[in-house]
């Protein structure tokens, strides 16, 4: 094996990871889910009978998208998943590149130290001027619930708020002081809402001491805010190397709306999303994906991905995307074994708290968020049982274009889709395997919260995807306007690029103008009106 | 050196790794100095499942990362058992007044924000200003409460306000009690009396919540027991639920004040 990889060195010097150079339209996988999903999508539409949802065109759209991005979806994850068997693997073809290392290395943007510090002074400096801005009472999880989001009939003026140290705060970190006092040991073992969490307040008990418990929780969401900038931008350089491709990104990830929409909320969401992308950079790192590896390289592999997706998992859910991912994309590459490991891995350290926790410390693990995901399944469940009908409506009365817009706005997207486009071969691979692993576990529980903030575990696809469409765009822009110099093109590229970021950042902070509207959305999704 | 904080570091400094190592054992072992069975299980899992991930993990890192984080677990770890700071117990989110007589009155002031956005869109909107009192059960007269403002009652609580969900007849839940737009001219501050009909027999309970962002201060709420004042906001970190709303056609409401 190891002469193998020495073999392999040269030509993956040689792998064209420019845009100059990129590669046809997408391995076969995407396009035939996509060629599923309209083929069901178009017999959803048209063969079941007629109701509200396809009654006027906006309706028919929505529903349209709705279908059409959960079946391929699914159609993606089935086929990559299905692929660890040859003879799903044999169905499309053979992996020509299976024993080139993923991703192939190349030399990043920055050259100079200093440059490399200074931008991440610079992604640090926003994150921590977002989180300040958007805290405490102007924080979008607590606006969005008050009154005047129109969301609740039910909440006060101050929304679903708790005081925390004195400081307006979400209203569910009320439930979580019973475990900090349980790790400061103030407090006896109470089951509570969040017990699969503990590792999120775990975090947050180490910094509860010396600052409270409001400052706590906070620092916890800028410090997983801060590695997600940090964690996208290193996945941006080394899978869209020589491009701007991962700045940007990180860009979008410091102005993002999921963290915005969290900043100092007392919630796990902003330590899981670090985690998932701790995660992927780890598989990165470590190799996961490469079968050139000697056997101590791969176990080390196995154990650390296992390792950081339990991890996600004691945070919130995040095991199951970053699983999802690891066998989407690992599945036509990657033998089953390695990804069985990975998973009982995960499994077994998520399964070992609860273990530990109803044995020695009488948590319940049940009730409130700790079923929802079961509940979830039984809906779907009662749904297809009811006919094709019933399972139509559910597309139009819990719009999953609602859901998907509700986290990432249309110019977003748009980018998105774009960067798809864009992005050499391999990396557009790596991306729709991580839409598609963190989007499946949104859009399944859907039926029971439409939840742009499990949407959003797609981030760094997005983000990645929107920063390639972006530095495309501001090359060409560049390219056209300024001829004189490289000087003058970079010069031209950056200003394009700033003035688009800027855009977006734009409508991120759109509610310190006392506009909720995208905290609304990014709260409960859109709906399927446009 | 050509420094890559990402790990890629080109120089990899075996003392700082095995320095970082050594922090990041010890700030496992203080983490394990707890002083209940329960913490110390709690802290015993979570300490082995990340810290001995991390070590393992973080040695493929940057050397001065693996530092930079073993030196501030260590230090999170040793302020975890140095300093007495309690995890203080938030103000309730949710508690009653109880009204059993008809010397009692609840009292909440409100100065209505007539220069802010919200306030000027809503009335440039043709806005109607409601009044929101949340109390528990359904109320009918005679056994009701009545709503007074600036000294004039405007109304007796009924069914008809009734707004919100309300999982059973016990719960509490808001009365919405409409007010003419007159009652904003020339008047800096709406002083709102809340008091049980003098025909009611039965005790009422009136809700109390949080304060945040009170338009009168965090003593605008008052409760005179029949002898004297008392304030929520001395007794609960609290004030009673009592509120200004702003509302436009369809329900929107452009404002929610207290």
């Amino acid at each position: 094996m190891i002469a193998l990889r020495v073999d392999l060195t040269p030509r993956l010097d040689q792998i064209p990871m420019n845009f100059q150079n990129r590669q046809p339209l997408g391995p076969r996988r995407d396009l035939t889910a996509g060629a599923c999903a309209f083929a069901i999508a178009g017999i959803a539409i048209n063969a079941v009978r007629p109701d509200d949802s396809v009654s006027t065109v906006p309706l028919l759209l929505d529903l349209a998208v709705s279908l059409w991005a959960t079946i391929w979806v699914g159609a993606f994850a089935a086929i990559s998943i299905g692929s660890v068997n040859p003879g799903v693997r044999g169905l499309f073809g053979s992996d020509t590149r299976l024993f080139e290392q993923d991703p192939p290395s190349g030399p990043s943007s920055f050259r100079s130290g200093k440059r490399v510090w200074g931008f991440a002074i610079l992604l640090a400096l926003i994150c921590v001027a977002e989180w300040g801005t958007h805290g405490g009472a102007r924080n979008g999880f607590l606006a969005s619930s008050r009154p005047e989001a129109g969301m609740e009939d039910w909440t006060a003026a101050d929304g679903y708020a708790t005081v925390l140290d004195g400081h307006p705060a979400q209203g569910d970190g009320l439930f979580l002081l019973n475990l900090v006092g349980l790790f400061t040991a103030e407090r006896p073992a109470i089951s509570g809402e969040f017990d699969r969490r503990a590792g999120h307040v775990w975090l947050a008990s180490l910094l509860h001491r010396p600052f409270g418990s409001y400052w706590a929780f906070a620092l916890v969401n800028l410090a997983g805010w801060y590695a997600s900038a940090i964690g996208v931008w290193w996945l941006g350089r080394r899978r869209w190397p020589q491009t701007w491709t991962g700045e940007l990104a990180a860009l979008m990830v410091a102005t993002g709306q999921g963290f915005i929409f969290m900043s100092t909320a007392p919630q796990a969401h902003p330590a899981a999303f670090g985690a998932f992308v701790i995660g992927l950079m780890v598989f990165d790192h470590l190799n996961l994906w490469s079968v050139v590896q000697t056997r101590r390289e791969q176990w080390a592999a196995i154990l650390g991905s296992a390792w950081m997706t339990g991890i996600a998992g004691l945070l919130y859910f995040g095991h199951i995307p970053l699983l999802l991912t690891t066998w989407i994309f690992g599945g036509p590459r990657m033998r089953v074994q390695p990804l069985l490991a990975v998973s009982a891995g995960a499994l077994a350290i998520v399964t070992a708290w609860q273990v530990v926790g109803e044995n020695l410390l009488g948590l319940r693990f049940s009730g409130g968020n700790n079923d929802l995901a079961g509940g979830a399944i039984r809906i779907w469940l009662r749904i297809i049982s009811e006919g094709a009908w019933s399972l139509r409506w559910q597309f139009h009365a819990g719009s999953i274009r609602g859901l998907l817009v509700g986290a990432f706005y249309y110019p977003w997207w748009i980018l998105a889709i774009i960067g798809i486009f864009a992005s050499p071969r391999r990396s557009r691979t790596w991306a729709l395997c991580i839409l598609a692993g963190t989007l499946l576990p949104a859009i399944a529980f859907a039926p029971q919260f439409r939840l742009p903030r499990a949407a959003y575990f797609a981030f760094p696809a997005v983000y990645l995807l929107a920063g390639a469409a972006l530095y495309m765009i501001s090359q060409a822009i560049a390219t056209r306007f300024a001829t004189r110099s490289d000087h003058w093109r970079t010069a031209a590229g950056l200003v394009a690029c700033a003035v688009v970021i800027a855009g977006l950042a734009t409508l991120t902070n759109l509610d310190l103008t006392g506009d909720q509207t995208f905290n609304v959305w990014f709260h409960e999704a859109q709906g399927n009106s446009w | 050196m050509v420094i890559d904080l990402l790990g890629n570091s080109l120089d990899r400094k075996p003392r700082v790794i095995m320095m970082a190592r050594g922090i990041t054992l010890a700030a496992i072992a203080i983490q394990l100095v707890a002083p209940t069975f329960e913490a110390f299980v709690f802290r015993l899992t979570f300490a082995t499942i990340y810290g001995i991930g991390a070590l393992v993990i973080a040695g493929r890192s940057a050397p001065f990362v693996q530092l930079a984080g073993a030196s501030t677990y260590l230090i999170a770890s040793i302020a975890k058992n140095v300093i007495d700071l309690p995890v203080a117990e938030p103000p309730s989110t949710l508690w009653g007044q109880i009204i059993d007589d008809t010397r009692q009155e609840v009292a909440h002031r409100i100065i209505p924000p007539y220069g802010s956005r919200q306030w000027q869109l809503g009335w440039a909107s043709d806005g109607k200003p409601f009044i929101y009192v949340c109390a528990r059960g359904r109320l009918e007269p005679p056994e009701t409460l009545v709503v007074m403002v600036n000294g004039s009652a405007i109304s007796e609580l009924n069914t008809s306000q009734m707004f919100g969900p309300r999982p059973q007849l016990e719960s509490v839940g808001f009365y919405r009690i409409p007010v003419l737009r007159d009652l904003f001219n020339g008047s800096p501050a709406l002083d709102i009396q809340v008091r049980r009909d003098v025909r009611a027999t039965l005790p009422m309970e009136i809700c109390g919540t949080i304060t945040a962002r009170p338009t009168a201060g965090f003593e605008s709420s008052r409760f005179f027991d029949g002898t004297s004042w008392i304030s929520p906001w001395t007794t609960r970190q609290g004030r009673f639920q009592i509120e200004l709303r702003l509302e436009g056609p369809g329900g929107h409401v452009f404002g929610a004040w207290y």
